[in-house]
């Protein structure tokens, strides 16, 4: 049985896509990737995903706007949700918290630091559901 | 400064080999000595040995040797360097590699600048490219700005420049490109966001299996911190992440002959390229 989680790239960039797949599959966890927020969305309503990794500046629909929507749907209210964006100021960092994303990485980043984020959020979490 | 012993100098630059693939040799001692110095003044440290160990053994995610990446690495650029080789990517290379592209109905190129610095290079890349091919936007374009330096990476992204880094740029360039802003040179939004910033360590060999792709890679006057084996790995992977028929950009002084035949070496005007047939 596979029981790799599902980790879903939601950006703009074919080759940011491309080079986070490559990274986290690395990691043993399966991609699927998003080059918008509203195909961000379609792509979350039909897989399972158990983590969201979202950049911010996208044309058809932000990271922020994407973010909002995911929260206003019951059945996707608590997945993990990871932005990671160029934009380092406070005010955006703040409007991500309050989208209702679970962590914020600022551009430039490892790949070893992305994967340990991944898998941070993704234990803090599972450790939340099971209290 | 620290007292660092001839055998405490071969461990920390045999430490920094094995993390990054830069290569430093006895000659190097002082210029290591005063970064290292400045490492342990900001971790409060008195002893050389304490430093090493820590690098050593008690830094599992590298952020110690990624905070003296950043010291060792030089980062002096600025844009239009070396001016001649452009013009021979402008008007040979990069004509050749989108007539190509378009004969094959693809719409998509890509451009990696490996050790980008301050991204002058990238942006200098950026602009040419608009201005040669002014259909860039249309197509899926993108320059893969990439280096070991995060501080570094933070000024590519902020694309702030100072009167030097732009004192190179022709006239028409900068009227088309750049924002002039108090002392310094903005570049426009149009321009930046064709580039895209990447930390990465040429050294780290997943991360560079993930870099594929690329129909042109700039490597220029980095390859010359490396010994001959950590080039050759390097240009390995420079290999694989090139389209066939993609071009690599050495310095002018640099050459990969020693350490690979697997590219062809074209002339145009009077700068040597290398492609991957």
């Amino acid at each position: 049985m596979d029981t790799k989680k599902t980790i879903l790239i939601v950006d703009d960039s074919e080759f940011v896509r491309s080079y986070h797949s490559y990274i986290l599959e690395q990691a043993l966890f399966h991609v699927i990737t998003a080059v918008d927020g509203s195909d961000g969305l379609e792509k979350l309503y039909t897989n399972s995903c158990d983590l969201v990794l979202t950049d911010i500046n996208m044309s058809h629909m932000d990271g922020y706007e994407f973010i909002r929507r995911v929260r206003a749907d019951p059945k996707y209210s608590s997945v993990p949700i990871i932005i990671v964006s160029t934009e380092s100021e406070s005010k955006d960092k703040m409007k991500g918290f309050l989208a209702g994303a679970n962590l914020y990485i600022v551009k430039p980043s490892s790949p070893e630091m992305m994967v340990e984020n991944v898998r941070m959020v993704m234990n803090m979490l599972r450790g939340d559901e099971e209290d | 400064m620290p007292d660092l012993s001839v055998e405490q100098f071969q461990r920390l630059s045999q430490l920094i080999y094995q993390k990054l693939g830069l290569s430093f040799d006895e000659k190097k001692i002082y210029f290591l000595k005063t970064r290292v110095a400045k490492r342990m003044a900001t971790l409060s440290m008195a002893d050389a040995k304490e430093y090493l160990f820590m690098l050593g053994y008690a830094d599992p995610l590298g952020l110690e040797m990624q905070a003296l990446a950043n010291l060792v690495t030089t980062n002096e650029t600025y844009m239009f360097r070396e001016y001649e080789q452009l013009q021979a990517f402008a008007n040979h290379c990069l004509p050749e590699v989108l007539s190509a592209k378009q004969a094959r109905g693809e719409r998509k190129l890509r451009i990696w600048c490996a050790g980008c610095s301050s991204g002058e290079e990238a942006y200098t890349l950026a602009m040419i490219l608009q201005e040669v091919f002014p259909q860039a936007q249309s197509w899926d374009c993108e320059i893969v700005a990439t280096d070991i330096d995060e501080n570094m990476l933070r000024k590519v992204i902020a694309a702030r420049y100072g009167c030097r880094s732009v004192n190179e740029v022709p006239e028409e360039y900068r009227e088309k490109y750049l924002i002039e802003d108090g002392d310094e040179w903005l570049v426009r939004r149009r321009t930046a966001a064709l580039v895209q910033t990447l930390h990465l360590n040429l050294n780290d060999r997943m991360a560079m299996r993930a870099m594929r792709g690329f129909d042109f890679i700039f490597c220029r006057n980095v390859l010359i911190y490396f010994d001959d084996l950590s080039r050759k790995a390097v240009v390995d992977h420079f290999y694989n992440a090139l389209n066939p028929g993609g071009y690599i950009f050495l310095g002018h002084s640099e050459s990969i002959g020693r350490v690979t035949t697997a590219f062809k070496l074209k002339r145009f005007e009077n700068h040597l390229v290398y492609v991957k047939e």
